[in-house]
C-alpha cells in the first residue's frame, strides 16, 4: 500500500520533470506564438482597390520578415480587418483588434477620416497607431484627441506642399480650379495646397468637392471651363483621378493638372484613362518604383517590387501599396528594438526610432510626423517620368527651417 | 452663360434617366410585391459586371453583352425571388427586407472574392472625342445611355399598359387577394416583377458602368439615390419613378454647379425634405389607404 503510494509518486514527478520543458512553462510556450499586428484597410466600398494593395505590400513584408527568422525570434501575424471605407466601421475595427485580439500596435487606416475615428479609442487603451496613408495634419496635431499615439510615416498635405513648393512658380498655373475629395484628406489638402499657390501669386477660382463614391464630375467640371481656370488641382484616389481627366477631356477642358496625395501616379493613370487623356499630368508622389536608389533603403525597394511582381499584383498599385510594406518594417523594427511586443514599450520604441525605408528616412517628430520624399512625376508620351525630388532629409530641413 | 446652364442641364438630364431606371425597377418591385428591396444597387452592379465579364473579359460584341447582361441580372432577380422572397411573402414587411439588406452583403462580397476590389474600365465601341452641339460638349457613349434609359423607359411603360402580364401586374397591384380569385397566376406575376426589375437595376448598371466603371461597392450610392427617387415620385408609382429621376439628375446637376458640390449628395435629400413637406405621399402618390 504504502510503497504503491511512492510508486505513483515517483511517476507523477518523473512525467511532471517530463512535461516541464515541452511546453508548461509559460515563457518558453510564448516564445513560439506569432506577434500580431493589426492591420485596418478599406477592403470594400468606394477605395477598396487601395485598401487591397497596401494590404498586398504588408503581407510580402511579413513574409519577408518571417523568412529571415521573424522578430525576437518569434513570427510576425497580421490581423486584418475591413473598415469597409467609413470611420464608424474603423472605430469598430479597432475595438475588435484591441480587445478581442489584443494585438499591440495597428497599422492604418487609410483615409483621414477613418484614422481620426480610432484614435481616441487606441489612446484610451493605449494602442499605438502607425499611419500609413493618410494626410489630413489634423491627425499629428497635438489638440486632436489620441494623437499622442500616433507616429506617421505618410507627409501631411503641407509638407507635400513643401516639398513640392519650389516647383510651383516654374508650373505656370495661374488660375486654378481645385477639386478635391469631400474628406478630411481632400478638405486639408484643398487648404494647404490653395495656400501655397496664392502664395506664388496664383488665383484659385474655384474649389469643388466631390463624394467618396461620385463617379460623374461634369458639373464641377463645367463650372471650371465657365470660370475660365488654366489648370486644375486634384486630391483623390487613382480611379477617381482617371475618371476626372477622361471627363476633363469630353468637356473639352484642356489644362494643365497636378494631382497631389501620392495615390495617382503615371501608369495608374495611363493605364485607367488613357495615355491621351493622362498626358501632361503631374503627380506628387512619394516613392519610385522605377530607381531602387531613390528609396531610403535601395535593398528593400528592389526586393518589394520583385516580390510584387512575382506574386502577379497589379503593377498599378504598387506605389499604393508601398505605404503597407514601409508599415509593417517600421512596426517590426520598433518591436525589436523595444525588446518584447507589448503595446507601452512599441509606443516608447517608436518614438526614438529611426529607419530607412521606402518612403525615405522614417524618424518621428515630438508630434509623431515623419518626412519622406517628395517625388514630382509626370506622364511624358504616355510614359513615366521624373520632374523634380526632395528627398526626405531636405525635406526635414525645409520643415525645421519653417 | 446659358452654355453652361445647357451643359448641366444635359448633364443632369442623362444621369437623370439612370437614376429613373434603378427607381422603375424598385418601385414596381414595392408596388406590387411590398418588398423594399435592399439589394436593388447589387442587381445595378451584376449588370455592370455581367457586362464587363461578357465584353471586356469574353470578348463578346458589345451589343450582345450588353442585352445579355441585363436577361443575366434578370435572371438573378428570378431566382432569388423562388429561392428566397417566395418562401417570406407571408411575413411581415420587414422579414423580406432583412433578408435583402442580406443579400445585399453577400452579393457584393461574393463581387469583391470573384472580380477583386479594383475599379475596372469597359472600354466600349464608342468613339472618346467628344463632339460639340452648339454650346454643349458631349460624347456619344453618354448619348447612347440616355437613349437606351428612353428606350427602356417606354418599352417598360408598353409592357405594363399593353400586354397579358403587365395586365396580370396591375391586377395584382390593385388587389392580390382580387387578382387570384380572378384567376391570376400571382406567383408567376411576383417572379416577372422581381425579374423584371431586377433587370432595368441591371440595365442601368450596364449602361452608366459603360460610361463610368465598374467596381464592386458601385450600387450603394446608386440604391440610396433610387430609394430617394421612389419616395420623391411616390411609392409604387411608374410615373413618378421617371420624374423623380430626372428631378434628382437636373437638381443635383445645377446644385454641384451652381451653389457648391460639396453639398451636391445633400441638394438632393434636401429637395426631397421640402418636397414630402409639402405632399408627404409623394408627386404622384396617392394617399395612403389601411390595407
Amino acid at each position: 500500500m504504502n510503497r504503491s503510494n511512492t510508486l505513483v509518486r515517483a511517476v507523477l514527478a518523473a512525467a511532471l520533470v517530463a512535461l516541464l520543458p515541452m511546453g508548461i512553462d509559460p515563457a518558453l510556450a510564448q516564445s513560439k506564438e506569432p506577434i500580431k499586428i493589426g492591420l485596418i484597410q478599406p477592403l470594400s466600398g468606394p477605395i477598396a482597390a487601395a485598401g487591397s494593395y497596401i494590404t498586398n505590400a504588408a503581407k510580402i513584408a511579413v513574409d519577408r520578415i518571417n523568412a529571415k527568422g521573424g522578430v525576437l525570434g518569434r513570427p510576425l501575424e497580421l490581423v486584418i480587418e475591413d473598415n469597409k471605407s467609413d470611420p464608424a466601421e474603423t472605430r469598430n475595427a479597432a475595438e475588435k483588434l484591441i480587445v478581442r485580439d489584443k494585438v499591440p500596435i495597428i497599422i492604418g487606416a487609410w483615409g483621414s477620416s477613418m484614422t481620426l475615428a480610432m484614435m481616441p479609442l487606441a489612446a484610451q487603451h493605449g494602442v499605438p497607431i502607425l499611419v500609413e496613408t493618410s494626410s489630413s495634419s489634423k491627425i499629428t496635431d497635438p489638440k486632436t484627441p489620441g494623437q499622442k499615439v500616433v507616429s506617421r510615416i505618410s507627409p501631411t498635405s503641407e509638407l507635400e506642399a513643401l516639398g513640392a513648393g519650389a516647383l510651383i512658380p516654374k508650373l505656370g498655373m495661374k488660375k486654378i480650379g481645385y477639386l478635391a475629395v469631400n474628406t478630411d484628406w481632400g478638405r486639408g489638402a484643398a487648404a494647404a495646397f490653395g495656400e501655397a499657390f496664392k502664395k506664388n501669386g496664383a488665383t484659385v477660382e474655384a474649389v469643388e468637392f466631390v463624394g467618396q463614391a461620385d463617379t460623374d464630375f461634369y458639373a464641377q467640371l463645367t463650372k471650371f471651363k465657365a470660370a475660365g481656370v488654366d489648370s486644375v488641382v486634384i486630391t483623390d484616389d487613382a480611379p477617381k483621378t482617371a475618371k476626372m481627366l477622361q471627363q476633363m477631356k469630353e468637356l473639352g477642358l484642356d489644362v494643365k493638372v497636378l494631382v497631389t496625395g501620392g495615390s495617382a501616379w503615371p501608369d495608374s493613370i495611363v493605364q485607367l484613362a488613357g495615355a491621351k487623356a493622362a498626358e501632361g499630368a503631374m503627380f506628387i508622389n512619394f516613392y519610385n518604383p522605377y530607381d531602387y536608389a531613390m528609396a531610403g533603403d535601395p535593398e528593400a525597394s528592389r526586393a518589394y517590387v520583385e516580390e510584387w511582381k512575382k506574386r502577379n499584383l497589379p503593377w498599378i498599385g504598387v506605389v499604393e501599396g508601398m505605404r503597407g510594406f514601409d508599415a509593417v518594417n517600421v512596426v517590426a523594427k520598433a518591436i525589436e528594438s523595444a525588446k518584447e511586443p507589448t503595446a507601452p514599450k512599441i509606443q516608447a520604441a517608436l518614438k526614438t526610432l529611426e529607419t530607412r525605408g521606402l518612403y525615405g528616412l522614417n524618424k518621428f517628430d515630438q508630434n509623431g510626423q515623419s518626412y519622406c520624399n517628395i517625388i514630382v512625376t509626370q506622364v511624358k508620351d504616355g510614359k513615366y517620368s521624373v520632374v523634380a525630388v526632395t528627398p526626405s532629409s531636405k525635406l526635414w530641413e525645409l520643415a525645421a527651417v519653417k | 452663360m446659358i452654355a453652361e446652364l445647357v451643359q448641366h442641364l444635359v448633364n443632369g438630364l442623362i444621369v437623370g434617366g439612370g437614376y429613373a431606371l434603378m427607381g422603375i425597377g424598385l418601385t414596381l418591385i414595392f408596388g406590387i410585391m411590398r418588398v423594399v428591396n435592399f439589394a436593388h444597387g447589387e442587381l445595378y452592379m451584376l449588370g455592370a459586371f455581367f457586362l464587363y465579364t461578357l465584353f471586356s473579359l469574353a470578348g463578346l460584341n458589345f451589343f450582345v453583352s450588353s442585352a445579355l447582361a441585363v436577361v443575366g441580372v434578370g435572371v438573378v432577380g428570378a431566382v432569388i425571388e423562388r429561392l428566397v422572397l417566395r418562401r417570406l411573402r407571408d411575413q411581415p414587411i420587414e422579414i423580406p427586407m432583412l433578408a435583402t439588406v442580406a443579400l445585399s452583403v453577400i452579393i457584393q462580397n461574393a463581387a469583391i472574392l470573384l472580380w477583386d476590389p479594383s475599379p475596372k474600365t469597359i472600354k466600349h465601341v464608342f468613339s472618346p472625342v467628344p463632339f460639340t452641339l452648339g454650346p454643349v460638349h458631349m460624347v456619344w457613349i453618354r448619348v447612347f445611355a440616355g437613349a437606351m434609359a428612353v428606350a427602356l423607359i417606354v418599352s417598360s411603360h408598353l409592357l405594363i399598359q399593353r400586354t397579358r402580364i403587365g395586365r396580370a401586374m396591375r391586377a395584382t397591384f390593385q388587389d392580390t387577394d382580387m387578382a387570384r380569385l380572378t384567376g391570376v397566376d400571382v406567383d408567376r406575376v411576383y417572379m416577372f416583377t422581381f425579374a423584371f426589375g431586377a433587370a432595368l437595376a441591371g440595365a442601368s448598371g450596364a449602361l452608366l458602368g459603360a460610361v463610368f466603371w465598374v467596381y464592386p461597392a458601385m450600387g450603394d450610392l446608386a440604391a440610396l439615390k433610387s430609394f430617394a427617387v421612389v419616395i420623391m415620385g411616390g411609392l409604387g408609382n411608374f410615373l413618378g419613378a421617371i420624374v423623380g429621376g430626372l428631378l434628382l439628375g437636373v437638381s443635383e446637376s445645377l446644385g454641384a454647379g451652381y451653389v457648391s458640390s460639396g453639398y451636391k449628395d445633400a441638394i438632393g435629400f434636401v429637395l426631397i425634405i421640402i418636397l414630402l413637406l409639402w405632399r408627404p405621399q409623394g408627386l404622384f402618390g396617392k394617399k395612403s389607404v389601411p390595407r
